[in-house]
């Protein structure tokens, strides 16, 4: 339903948009990040770091323009909402898009070094990771509070599968102390993949905000409670 | 609970009881079953757009519609209790009950002193020292005091509008009303003198019932506690305010406080 002013209708439609392109920058990033760690391609890590701050650029400028709405248009109700929202779900994915800085520089870290073992877990997280941020965003284009309950309870998955990762570098640091310089920095590759899906968890549970107007944060997807 | 129990529990913590109001310009019907409760010693805010019933309904509190000829109204309206239409209910304790605060503010052509020592006199009040004390106390309590303390004796058509608003404030308080409706009581005034007369109004909560209408959804939002929106003639619903404009449960609010329309 259309506002009296076609122009504020304007400005939230372009929130919207802009918000996404930010999404998929991120999304590209996180990938990039990855597909740095599996091939190895410290080339691929560099580029990565160094488009970091056009992520920055544009979270500061949505972050200004949710502001100059809020001054502006003072929106109530689900306007309101949806521009809270905003402002949390850029804070969110810039983060994300740091987290994958910080797996770049550990790829870079260790490419010197003979690879440790076979990635499995880490891409399975990674991949389970990606769907939840495309999800996540995809929940928020299109108020979807169905699909944001299902990215909740996918990281379940990411929990369980980063606990499985810390117990395989654990007995390979145990075994042999040589690893450990290596298997810290994959340990810490894993966090960040988790630290992902979690900034994902926080944008789903946001957009079901956006939506009913519910805070959900802090309760069980599956209780509720 | 009887019906009789409920109404009694009722009086004890609703200031203003509409029940099953049907209001009628001649023909037109402005109101429809409107049923509110307005709570004691807190402010409701009543929004809604032009001609939908929220001034009427407000003028139904003190029986200020019937200065319109042909305005007829079906249901009861229970101030505290008392059923303000009863026959043989005299206007002029109730109007004392239920103060008023119009959009344009209408200072008598006096001084600045008799209009607010007007309703204590008008009721037979002589005593000089207890009229000084009300007019001193109604004029801190409209925050007037200080602007106004040495030009007591000044004609009131000197002040500025906004401090007019503020006369016209104190001088409803000065008649110790149980509860003051004010309709559009900012809507003519610069920003600071708005601020001001908000001021005044969040001072008074905790003192006094008010029933605020008002076009300026953030006024609503900035001073009410409750929130009640209008729709042709309807009560929509009604809810604290922080609520109405950040998650209503009606849709036709929700459009309404963001400015969406069809």
């Amino acid at each position: 339903m259309p506002h009296y002013n076609k122009y504020f209708d304007q400005e939230l439609q372009d929130l919207k948009e802009v918000v996404l392109k930010l999404g998929g920058m991120v999304e590209e990033q996180v990938s990039n990040s990855i597909q740095s760690l599996t091939d190895r391609n410290v080339e691929l890590a560099r580029e990565t770091i160094k488009l970091d701050h056009l992520i920055n650029k544009l979270e500061v400028e949505i972050d200004e323009r949710c502001i100059d709405i809020l001054a502006l248009r003072q929106p109530m109700g689900p306007d309101l909402r949806f521009v809270t929202t905003a402002i949390k779900i850029i804070d969110n994915l810039e983060r994300m898009g740091d987290m994958a800085v910080n797996i770049c520089e550990r790829v870079i870290d260790i490419a010197a070094e003979p690879r440790l073992k076979a990635y499995l877990d880490i891409p399975r997280m990674a991949d389970i990771a990606k769907q939840m941020l495309k999800g996540s965003l995809d929940a928020f284009v299109t108020r979807n509070t169905a699909l944001a309950q299902q990215v909740r309870l996918q990281d379940d998955m990411v929990d369980a599968l980063m606990s499985q990762i810390f117990r395989e570098l654990l007995s390979f640091m145990v075994e042999d102390p040589h690893t450990i310089s290596r298997a810290t920095r994959i340990m810490f590759i894993a966090k960040y993949i988790e630290r992902i899906a979690d900034h994902a968890t926080n944008i789903a549970e946001m957009v079901i905000y956006m939506v009913e107007g519910r805070i959900v944060r802090h309760t069980d997807p599956e209780t509720g409670h | 609970m009887s019906t009789m129990e409920q109404t009694v529990n009722e009086i004890d913590t609703v200031a203003v009881i509409a029940r099953n109001v049907n209001f009628f310009y001649g023909e037109t019907q402005a109101l429809f079953d409107i049923n509110i409760n307005i709570k004691p010693k807190q402010i409701t805010a009543f929004i809604g757009p032009s001609g939908c019933g929220k001034s009427t309904l407000l003028r139904c509190f003190n029986r200020m519609n019937e200065v319109i000829l042909g305005t007829k109204i079906k249901g009861d309206i229970l101030i505290h209790g008392t059923d303000v239409y009863k026959e043989g209910t005299r206007l002029e304790t109730l109007r004392k009950r239920v103060g008023m605060v119009f959009q344009k503010s209408n200072p008598f052509p006096m001084t600045i002193y008799d209009n607010i020592a007007f309703g204590p006199r008008m009721r037979g009040l002589k005593d000089k020292t207890k009229l000084d004390e009300i007019v001193e106390r109604s004029l801190k309590q409209s925050d007037l005091w200080q602007e106004v303390k040495e030009r007591l004796n000044r004609s009131a058509m000197d002040l500025s509008g906004g401090q007019q608003q503020r006369l016209c404030i104190a001088r409803t308080l000065a008649n110790e009303p149980e509860i003051i409706l004010m309709d559009e009581p900012a809507s003519a005034l610069d920003p600071i003198s708005t601020s001001k007369i908000e001021e005044t109004i969040q001072e008074l909560r905790n003192y006094y019932t008010i029933v605020i209408v008002t076009h300026n959804l953030q006024q609503a939002a900035r001073c009410s506690d409750h929130t009640a929106f209008f729709y042709l003639g309807r009560l929509v619903e009604m809810d604290a305010t922080a609520r109405i404009f950040q998650n209503p449960s009606q849709k036709r609010t929700e459009d309404y406080i963001s400015g969406k329309f069809g």
